[in-house]
């Protein structure tokens, strides 16, 4: 799995590109949850088992879509029944976003269920190792600023227009 | 009857039971389990060892360091220095030690952790900042909705 700066800026881009498609300028805090769903299956997971290796096992549902799904399931219980519907369509992309993007790590042995729990079947295209993506930060980094900036420049042009 | 009190015990009920059949159904096989029965595992490929780390380089291979002590391992050690974590997958030998099937070194796993703290910290606080707690029903809403 790559770690969480990366997961963040990949998952900010997806976002921040659907926002734009459906025209939406101001900051959204559905946004949050989204944010939340994308690092929930490492923080599920990954406190556990450095801390306590042996719960490896029994903890790897919760890093495959289906378990993260639940996990989605359950937290939206704990959301205004108003936009409870909402909050979990949220969750549910930002944490398959995280799949996504885990799929693109070179893995050594078993590591993205995609299909658990009716199959071990390990998913992924393996391109880059997680020492490697981590020396990609900056980079993320660069795109995410440039991205917002251009995108601020435009909606300011827009408002400028608009006032004239 | 609110479908909180239907949906969400059943949701619990579903995790429960696919953590269970992960930790019982898991196609892995750990170094702990042919620790603890060597004749039996002999010549068996170990898929997932726990927290595996070189503690010193020899000139066959490596001594491993992992969650239940130490191992020899016999492999090219091209690159591999002290205290590396490493991603690892072996023969095991009933006579103690390990052959490397697959090694790669886990390239800056400290820092990956130490990293992936940030965004957990700015969530949270992002969290907090656009949503509050409604005690009474026990559940989020959007704070200036």
């Amino acid at each position: 799995m790559p770690d969480l700066i990366t997961h963040l800026t990949f998952s900010h881009l997806i976002i921040r590109i659907y926002e734009l498609l459906k025209k939406r300028t101001h900051f959204s805090p559905f946004r949050t949850l989204f944010y939340l769903g994308v690092i929930l299956p490492d923080i599920m997971t990954r406190p556990l088992y450095i801390l306590f290796a042996d719960t490896y096992d029994w903890t790897v549902a919760l890093h495959t879509p289906f378990g993260a799904i639940l996990i989605c399931g359950i937290i939206s219980y704990f959301i205004d029944p108003k936009i409870r519907k909402k909050a979990f369509l949220f969750l549910t992309s930002g944490t398959l976003s995280h799949f996504l993007l885990d799929a693109f790590q070179k893995q050594l042995i078993y590591n993205n269920y995609w299909l658990f729990p009716f199959s071990w079947k390990s998913v992924g295209w393996g391109i880059a190792g997680a020492g490697t993506i981590l020396e990609w930060i900056p980079v993320w980094l660069m795109i995410i600023l440039v991205f917002e900036i251009t995108i601020w420049i435009i909606e300011k042009r827009k408002r400028c227009i608009t006032i004239q | 009857m609110s479908s909180r009190f239907i949906i969400f015990p059943t949701l619990i009920i579903i995790l429960i039971a696919v953590c269970y059949y992960g930790g019982s159904h898991a196609p892995w096989l750990k170094l702990s389990t042919c620790l603890e029965n060597p004749e039996q595992y002999d010549g068996r490929l170990v898929t997932y060892i726990r927290e595996p780390k070189i503690e010193k380089v020899t000139s066959d291979g490596f001594i491993l360091k992992h969650g239940g002590g130490t191992l020899p391992v016999l492999a090219d050690t091209t690159g591999l220095r002290a205290n590396e974590y490493i991603g690892l997958t072996a023969i095991f030998h009933q006579e103690g030690y390990l052959e490397a099937e697959n090694l790669v070194i886990s390239k800056n796993r400290r820092y990956k952790i130490i990293l992936s703290i940030i965004p957990v910290f700015l969530i949270t606080i992002l969290f907090l900042q656009n949503f509050k707690i409604n005690w009474k029903n026990i559940h989020f809403e959007i704070k200036h909705a």
